[in-house]
């Protein structure tokens, strides 16, 4: 005996106000009698703060609840008799938030790191008494509307930044510092999560060649956890924009496609809360010079991460611009 | 038996066709036809279309214009027709016209950058899985650490292979991604294309790279066709792979099903999440066409975003291969579209310049391989995007290309503006002849400057020396462009460089210029000479300036001025000379004029003497025939007008230099002849003893220089010829020693022949006929009998000469036709001289002139009796019988007549006369 969830969209992603339709399949080789057939929606938050910021012992104590975000049933069937074989049972419900409690729209799919946002269809057939009911669940991937922004004409919305060696404030090797550089762009922050992060990126000097630059996808991910606000932020995803010594004031496209279930429009719940951002890592071929003789294998400096952030709009995600400039051997 | 007496005069007119004088001619024509009429417009092969207004006329055509049927249709231009009518098709057949296309750039780019080396191949070619997912932490230390690793900083682990096995490998690659798709392992696939396209990022060995590029451009194409086909299958079929419906031919977003479109997005989503951006913009472009399963309109703004993004690659070579894969790929989409080309270019050139003034220096030269080289190796990028962005420019769009890259940019900040020197070549190669000749002269000065080692300079002259011979630059500027170009090129140190201009400007300045310019530049390159002694490859080239001068020279006098040739014979040393020598040689041939001037006359011959020496036993039988056939003409064009004596000297000196070529000694032979007819003719009438004196030393001069020829039958014909020749001057004793040394001629030719030779039996036969002929006229000696060459004639054919029956029987033949005519009253030919009295005046009347003939006559019928003759002799004997003979029942000849006719029947016709012989 078994029972599975079939969906009728193969990609199983639903917008707020859609009908989730499907039907469960249900194989036995015996007939089976069942006293009820129930499909149940739910929607959590899971919550779950990092080793660095709580510490070992804290966290094996320290468990955050996890928020229900939404839980809604229905009754397919009452009383019934599966016959042998394989059964097809339809069902359908809309998808909306009203038992949320939240007052808002229901948050979207999110798998990160520490914050987990997911819904869960699952389809419970009773037995009755003293028999073990059937279940199977799906996971749906809720996505908001993701409609355009409208976008007004002109640089308005563009982010404009530069980077170059007096921005660091972390110790450079001297052949850089001497030489200096200079990396001009924009970014373009308000953007939703259909289309890419565009955006524009020039090397308008730099004396030391150039290895490499990146620009690495950053989460910030908020808890509050007894009355105290715990951020982590990690990469996401990294990709590259510059390969190679490239030629000095030509424009280099930022394009950007976010992941699907790694990004999620920035959002604040009480508890908890995420942001995006976007680092620019400029990785220079340099030769350690010999007074700060290492050996062959590198030894990276440290890093140190600037902030500046921009507005947050709902439904958008929204980029932090984040610089970094890096030595290397 | 007796001879039939003929009446030639009669027998003439009878077997006259007849005839009637014409009123005029027949070809001539009343009208002369409309030029327009006749306008047909050839196929063009060039780029750029143009139309031919002129038309050669031909001259049978152009009589015939009254008579419509035989009018030429016009037939209309046919354009490069791959494109025009592709531009419409749907995107398969442009895809298959590019791909046609591609395959010739494929295939000359693997000939030229072929090479066996080795390869270092580093371990990254297997870290991957990687890359498509979220990365952790974001630690700065690990990130650091993969970048480190993915430089291939890991050196000590690279393995040295040759590459075949890289190609083997690659191979296994292309396997191993063909079963994964098969497999629907579709992560799998993507993953394996990422390692393929990760190849490209490694240039440490960049002779290998273009073939390197080919190969993994070849996968990912496949890949490509792979994903287009599931997303295709994807819209047509439902989820359970039933046909829903077939996808039109030209089919647009539109029609294409939601889930096939998510699919579509899916597979830019896993690209564009690629870490590196080597391999996601060579995915990227892989799978650029499955966007028109999305979009209705040609994806112009990805393809200039791609092209942005490759400016992202610093490496030189893995930037214009990159651009290279973006234009094939745009070749199969939308081939009209220019815009991101000239960009792509554009900032291409920005990275060349770079390389070009030295700021790669220490790259290239760890990965060992010289600048030159390195340069070389991106040339198929400005090859193919010129040759895109021209392809379907009109003369404005032309104009503004050639404004972009050859001219200061007003926004740039580089001081000195320079084209680049192969961006030029190849311009120059694509832009069609008429846009070169307009613009020559800034041309000209933008070669001037752009001298870099990215191809050397004179390639560039060289290509506009060429179109400004196909299309030339209009009046007023022929000169200055000429002097332009020439101020550069004269300053080539590098001679075979210098000749090659030198050959291709001397064709221009034949079609434009006059002999002034071409003086002057003769004597630059003579100038050019004295500095530097020529290799072979620069003596070829001067052979073929030398052809191209001479081919213009109106006669032998205007170019032996030129001091451009006496140096150059001095210089010239063997083959080039020989080569010279005999363009000249040609040169007078083909004039077909007669040398009378003495210095020309002996220079000619100085030079023919040198080019006799020069044929040795190794030289080829051609070689021999054609000097021969050349210096024969030369002597038969040798023309002293009325000075025959010094003629006759010439001759003699010829004889002597060139002693073993035959043709020439034939030449000299029958020149001789000539003479000796024309001294005859100034003398004429007056024969005075020095004209006697002369016309014997002519014979004499004939008679000691014929044996010296090798081939027989030439010498049998030369002793007819000459033999005829002192009849005509009345040197009776003259000829019978001729005619005596052919029959010894003849004689030894018994002993040697082959009776095999079919073909020179045949010829044989012919030349005794002619003999027989001539023997006519010879006078008989009163105490030898009138006709004893004619029996030494007779008993040779008989006794020495080995041939086959059949033959010998038609010469015998012969024998008995010339005996009919010697019978008859008058010769039906007389020698046109004073004092040439033949047979028949001489022995008319007496009675023992006709016994002897009879004699003669019997001997030889007796001999035609002894054999047996069947089929067509049978039929040629009676034939000739029954003209020569009276064939009456009575006549002793009767018997013998009707054996042959009998013998003949089979072969006669049924109302045949000589039937009614037969009894």
């Amino acid at each position: 005996m078994a029972l599975e969830l079939k969906l009728r969209r193969a990609d199983r992603v639903y917008k707020p106000a859609d009908v989730i339709d499907g039907c469960i399949i249900i194989t036995t080789t015996s007939p089976i009698s069942y006293q009820g057939i129930k499909i149940v929606l739910t929607g959590t938050a899971t919550l779950q703060p990092s080793l660095r910021s709580v510490g070992v012992l804290e966290s094996l104590y320290t468990s955050i609840k996890p928020i229900q975000l939404l839980n809604k049933s229905v009754q397919v069937d009452s009383t019934g008799k599966f016959n042998p074989g394989s059964n097809e049972i339809p069902f359908h419900l809309t998808l909306d938030g009203s038992k949320g409690g939240f007052g808002g729209s229901l948050p979207d799919t999110y798998h990160g790191a520490y914050v987990n946002i997911q819904y869960v269809l699952s389809a419970e057939v009773s037995r009755g008494y003293m028999l073990k009911n059937l279940s199977g669940s799906v996971e749906i991937i809720l996505e908001s509307s993701r409609g355009k922004i409208p976008r007004l004409p002109g640089p308005s919305l563009f982010v404009y930044f530069y980077i170059t060696q007096d921005t660091q404030k972390h110790s450079l090797l001297p052949s850089i510092r001497s030489g200096g550089f200079r990396v001009t762009g924009r970014v373009m922050t308000h953007c939703c999560l259909t289309e890419p992060v565009v955006g524009e990126l020039t090397v308008e000097h730099a004396a030391v060649s150039i290895r490499s630059i990146d620009l690495t996808l950053l989460r910030t991910e908020s808890i509050t956890l007894n009355d105290r606000m715990v951020s982590e932020t990690t990469e996401v995803q990294a990709t590259q924009v510059a390969d190679g010594d490239v030629c000095r004031g030509l424009s280099l496209p930022i394009y950007l496609i976010l992941p699907r279930l790694l990004t999620c429009p920035t959002l604040s719940f009480g508890s908890f809360s995420l942001e995006f951002g976007l680092a620019i890592t400029i990785t220079f071929e340099a030769e350690i010079s010999k007074f700060h003789a290492q050996s062959d294998s590198t030894t990276p400096k440290e890093w140190v991460i600037n902030n500046l952030s921009i507005l947050l709009v709902m439904w958008l995600i929204l980029l932090c611009l984040n610089f970094v400039g890096d030595t290397l051997r | 038996m007796r001879f039939r007496a003929r009446n030639y005069e009669e027998e003439e007119a009878a077997v006259c066709l007849p005839r009637q004088p014409a009123q005029h001619h027949p070809l001539g024509s009343t009208v002369p036809p409309q030029l327009s009429q006749l306008q047909y417009l050839p196929l063009q092969v060039s780029t750029a279309v143009q139309h031919f207004d002129e038309v050669p006329v031909d001259p049978l055509r152009a009589i015939s214009a009254q008579d419509s049927l035989l009018c030429v249709p016009g037939i209309t231009v046919q354009e490069r027709s791959c494109p025009q009518s592709v531009l419409n098709g749907t995107l398969d057949e442009l895809a298959e016209t590019a791909a046609k296309d591609w395959e010739n750039h494929r295939a000359s780019i693997l000939r030229r950058f072929s090479s066996n080396g080795t390869i270092k191949v580093s371990a990254p070619l297997d870290i991957l899985s990687k890359q498509l997912k979220g990365r952790g932490k974001f630690s700065a230390s690990a990130h650091l650490q993969e970048l480190d690793e993915m430089r291939g900083g890991a050196n000590d682990d690279a393995e040295i292979i040759s590459q075949e096995e890289y190609v083997f490998r690659l191979r296994e690659l292309n396997d191993n991604i063909a079963d994964a798709w098969k497999n629907n392992e579709r992560v799998a696939t993507l993953r394996l294309a990422v390692k393929v396209a990760k190849l490209l990022s490694d240039t440490s060995t960049p002779r290998f790279y273009p073939t390197l590029f080919i190969l993994a451009t070849d996968i990912l194409e496949t890949i490509g066709n792979l994903v287009w086909r599931r997303i295709k299958g994807k819209a047509e079929l439902d989820d359970d792979g039933k046909l829903i419906k077939p996808l039109p031919e030209n089919f647009t977003a539109d029609d294409i099903r939601q889930e096939a479109k998510d699919t579509c997005s899916n597979w830019f989503y896993k690209i564009g999440s690629i870490h590196e951006l080597l391999p996601r913009i060579y995915l990227e472009i892989t799978i650029l066409r499955c966007l028109h399963f999305l979009q209705k309109d040609p994806p112009i703004q990805e393809f200039q975003r791609l092209n942005m993004m490759i400016r992202g690659l610093g490496d030189p070579l893995a930037s214009a291969y990159a651009r290279l894969y973006l234009a094939r790929k745009g070749q199969s989409i939308f081939p009209r579209e220019t815009g991101y080309l000239i960009v792509g270019l554009d900032d291409y050139l920005l990275l060349y310049r770079r390389v070009l003034s030295g700021e790669f220096e220490k790259t290239i030269a760890k990965i060992g391989i010289d600048k030159k080289s390195y340069v070389s190796l991106v040339e198929p990028i400005f090859d193919l995007y010129l040759q895109y962005i021209c392809a379907f420019t009109n003369k404005e769009e032309l104009l503004f290309i050639m404004r972009t890259f050859c001219e200061q940019q007003s926004g740039s900040n580089v001081k000195e503006f320079v084209p680049v020197s192969v961006l030029m070549h190849y311009l120059l190669r694509q832009l069609p002849a008429a846009v070169v000749s307009t613009k020559a002269l800034d041309l000209s000065r933008i070669l001037k400057k752009s001298v870099d080692i990215s191809k050397p300079q004179y390639l560039n002259y060289r290509l506009l020396g060429r179109k400004l011979c196909e299309c030339h630059p209009p009046a007023e500027l022929h000169l200055p462009v000429l002097n332009d170009v020439w101020k550069e090129v004269s300053k080539f140190t590098d001679l075979v460089e210098y000749l090659t201009l030198a050959d291709v400007f001397v064709e221009y300045i034949l079609q434009c210029s006059s002999d002034n310019e071409m003086h002057a530049l003769l004597k630059d390159i003579v100038k050019h000479l004295k500095k530097a002694t020529p290799s072979e490859e620069a003596l070829k080239i001067l052979e073929s300036i030398v052809v191209k001068v001479m081919g213009n020279a109106s006669d032998l006098k205007g170019f032996l001025n030129m001091p451009f040739f006496t140096y150059l014979l001095d210089k010239l040393h063997g083959e080039t000379k020989k080569s010279v020598q005999k363009q000249i040689l040609l040169f007078i041939s083909r004039q077909n004029q007669y040398l009378g001037d003495p210095i020309e006359r002996d220079f000619v011959f100085n030079l023919s003497k040198s080019l006799y020496k020069s044929l040795d036993s190794l030289s080829s039988e051609d070689e021999q025939r054609q000097f021969a056939r050349l210096i024969s003409r030369f002597v038969q064009l040798v023309d002293f007008k009325e000075d025959v004596e010094q003629h006759l000297l010439f001759l003699v000196d010829c004889r002597g230099t060139f002693t073993t070529m035959d043709p020439v000694k034939e030449a000299v032979v029958h020149i001789s002849n000539r003479l000796a007819v024309i001294a005859l003719r100034v003398a004429k009438g007056k024969l005075n003893q020095h004209a006697v004196d002369f016309v014997k030393s002519c014979v004499t001069f004939n008679e000691i220089t014929i044996p010296s020829l090798e081939n027989v039958l030439k010498r049998i014909l030369l002793y007819i010829a000459s033999a005829e020749v002192a009849l005509i001057n009345g040197l009776i004793s003259h000829s019978e020693s001729l005619l005596k040394s052919l029959l010894a001629c003849l004689q030894d030719l018994g002993h040697m022949h082959d009776a095999r030779n079919e073909k020179f039996a045949v010829e044989l036969l012919g030349c005794i006929q002619k003999l027989c002929s001539l023997l006519l006229l010879v006078p008989g000696q009163p105490d030898l009998g009138a006709f004893y060459l004619f029996r030494g004639l007779v008993d040779i054919i008989d006794n020495e000469l080995r041939l086959k029956e059949p033959l010998k029987i038609e010469m015998f033949l012969g024998v008995i036709l010339a005996c009919n005519a010697l019978s008859q009253d008058s010769l039906p030919y007389h020698v046109d001289s004073l004092e040439m009295i033949s047979n028949d005046e001489l022995f008319s009347g007496e009675p023992w002139y006709a016994e002897q003939l009879a004699q003669l006559t019997d001997m030889v019928v007796e001999r035609i009796k002894k054999a047996s003759i069947a089929g067509n002799e049978a039929v040629m004997a009676c034939q000739i019988f029954a003209i020569a003979f009276e064939c009456d029942v009575g006549d002793d000849i009767h018997e013998h007549y009707s054996t042959l006719a009998r013998a003949a029947i089979p072969l006669l016709p049924k109302n045949s006369r000589i039937l009614k012989f037969i009894d």
